[in-house]
């Protein structure tokens, strides 16, 4: 009888410790089971800086110039040529000279980053040393650049050009008309111009387009040419 | 057979579409990071650059502070991930904003020629900010809210950032002003602020008891100096005001536009609004045409136009009643204005054409026996010689 309680007790006590055992491993790792009625989500949103030329290259081919042309715009001294053919200013002229090929789009920036950014343009070769290979020549050689977010498109297939709003608010877009391309000293860096201050990052409104004009001097060195856009996207002071 | 050579040059001209499509892209995050100086402060970013480049990347850093940063690589090619580590040093003298330029640019080739005249590269810039303080109590506030209407709660949201060494013990208030003056004044909870921390505060404003209009939020917070943000609002109520019309109206044989300016004066969509315009004299109504309708979003102002033929009218003012019908939220309401338009007659370019061309006449006759004259008088002088 009395090893008959003694093994009573020692089974309850097995029982109680195994218990005891048991809720104390499932609140501790327990699946599925809550402690609280909250819960916490936690998740990170990277911001991303992004910039692409969704068009990157300009080339004319080979050409020269027309100098018997005596028309008023080039006076047999320069090959006239741009991307712009809206504004019809330079477009490629002495059509009677075999070579140059149209080009009718500018290059084409596209941002899509997460937030407002800046854009800056720089240029490793003025009309000096990117037309007239740094020699001194006579008439001159000129090299300018404009840019747009209109939404008219020079190729003619929707909104692949520039994109209206896409330098708003507190951003304004530099560079509307067509202005010399800077100041390149050689060796230096090269210069900086600010296209626009503050750039949205909407979907409809991110695209600008750069446009080219190049007058050749009759008097160029001849040769291959060749001139690098580099497009900076930065980040705006807070 | 015709189809399958159609598929073939399909297939061929979407591919040269895209082959010729040239494009350079480069992307970056983070975008960068911000960080509250601390003697020696150590961190460091991983940074995770993707493009479609196939040159190499490089990687540099740029700023007064640029020297406190090194990187575990200073290129990539095309793209790839980078670490940049922080390390500042125990002083900084010059207190405020600082910021570390991270470039990662496209490495170009100078002396190579490349194909076409005009080629491109492209850089990102993200950037490591430090915010060092100034020493003493220095505190930038701002405050937001928003425009509501009447009955409903406009949320104020106060920054308080302290940027200085000290801590902060603050108590902001908040006035709301009307056009007669502050309507209404909320205190926020006493709080401190620790040198460097940033907290947000929430305030909301119950606009049961207020009416209709301009309202100005402002609040003052005073850290030993009395620092104020002020926050323009506008709580509105449908409704639409007449902002102008039409004055003037040509008397003609043809459809003349009349233009109704107004403006919304509720913080919410007006999904329909129209002008009913009825002109009138002492006998009574003359004739009467309705504007198309329109829809209005929160406060907008619009031009809303109507048509009539003026044949019938006399030179001289009439009086007119413009009378606006819009709905929002199911409701509908009108507002009314009497207005005074003029009525004129065109007058006919023909009698000008007339005047100026007999004057023409009489300066071409003037001229030509001014001419006649000379002849004659030369002719005598010739004959007395």
């Amino acid at each position: 009888m009395k090893l008959t309680s003694f093994l009573m007790v020692i089974a309850v006590l097995a029982v109680v410790v195994s218990a005891v055992n048991l809720f104390s491993n499932l609140a501790l790792f327990s699946t599925g089971y809550a402690l609280t009625d909250q819960g916490n989500v936690t998740l990170d949103i990277v911001s991303i800086l992004d910039i692409n030329f969704t068009y990157n290259i300009i080339n004319w081919g080979s050409g020269s110039v027309n100098t018997s042309a005596l028309d008023a715009i080039t006076l047999g001294n320069w090959a006239y040529m741009s991307t712009d053919t809206v504004a019809n200013t330079f477009n490629l002229r002495g059509s009677t000279v075999p070579g140059w090929v149209n080009q009718s789009r500018g290059l084409v920036l596209e941002t899509n980053s997460t937030e407002r950014v800046n854009i800056t343009l720089n240029v490793n070769r003025d009309a000096f040393r990117f037309l007239d290979n740094s020699q001194g020549v006579s008439p001159a050689s000129n090299f300018l650049w404009r840019a747009n977010q209109v939404n008219t498109d020079d190729t003619g297939s929707g909104s692949s050009d520039g994109e209206s709003g896409t330098c708003t608010g507190v951003g304004t877009l530099n560079m509307t008309t067509y202005i010399a391309v800077p100041y390149v000293p050689t060796p230096g860096p090269t210069t900086s111009i600010v296209l626009c201050n503050s750039t949205d990052f909407a979907q409809v409104s991110n695209e600008l387009e750069i446009d080219f004009a190049v007058n050749i001097s009759r008097n160029a060195p001849t040769g291959p040419k060749n001139v690098t856009i580099t497009a900076t996207v930065a980040k705006v002071n807070p | 057979m015709m189809l399958k050579k159609t598929v073939v040059y399909g297939m061929l001209f979407v591919f040269l579409l895209f082959a010729f499509e040239s494009v350079s892209s480069l992307r970056v995050s983070p975008s960068g990071r911000e960080y509250n100086f601390a003697p020696g402060l150590e961190a460091s970013v991983k940074f995770n650059v993707i493009g479609n480049l196939q040159t190499e990347l490089s990687i540099s850093a740029e700023g007064d502070l640029a020297k406190y940063i090194t990187f575990d690589r200073t290129s990539v090619q095309g793209e790839g991930e980078f670490v940049a580590t922080l390390k500042l040093p125990d002083t900084i003298d010059v207190p405020g904003f600082h910021r570390i330029w991270i470039v990662i640019a496209e490495k170009v080739d100078d002396e190579l020629i490349s194909q076409g005249m005009i080629t491109t590269s492209v850089a990102v810039r993200p950037a490591i900010d430090i915010y060092v303080p100034y020493p003493g109590r220095y505190l930038d506030i701002s405050l937001k809210g928003h425009d509501v209407n009447v009955g409903e709660s406009v949320n104020f949201d106060l920054s308080l950032s302290s940027k200085g060494t000290e801590t902060l013990i603050v108590t902001p208030r908040l006035d709301i002003h009307s056009n007669n003056g502050i309507f209404e004044t909320l205190y926020y909870t006493t709080r401190t602020i620790e040198s460097q921390e940033a907290i947000s505060l929430r305030k909301t404003v119950d606009t049961s008891n207020y009416t209709a209009g301009n309202y100005k939020a402002v609040v003052y917070v005073d850290y030993g100096t009395l620092a104020s943000s002020e926050y323009d609002f506008r709580i509105g109520q449908l409704s639409i005001s007449i902002l102008g019309y039409t004055n003037k109206i040509p008397i003609q044989d043809k459809n003349q536009a009349f233009d109704v300016e107004i403006e919304s004066g509720w913080n919410d969509l007006i999904d329909g609004a129209y002008a009913d315009v009825t002109f009138f004299n002492s006998s009574g109504k003359i004739l009467d045409f309705r504007t198309i309708s329109t829809t209005l979003t929160p406060w907008e102002k619009k031009k809303i136009t109507g048509y009539f033929n003026s044949v019938n009218f006399t030179e001289g003012f009439y009086d007119a009643n413009i009378s606006v019908t819009y709905f929002g939220r199911s409701q509908g309401k009108s507002t009314s204005q009497l207005v005074k338009v003029e009525f004129f007659k065109v007058k006919s370019s023909k009698l000008w054409y007339l005047i100026g061309g007999i004057a023409l006449l009489i300066i071409m006759a003037l001229i030509l026996i001014k001419i006649l004259r000379k002849n004659g008088s030369n002719k005598k002088s010739i004959k007395k010689k």
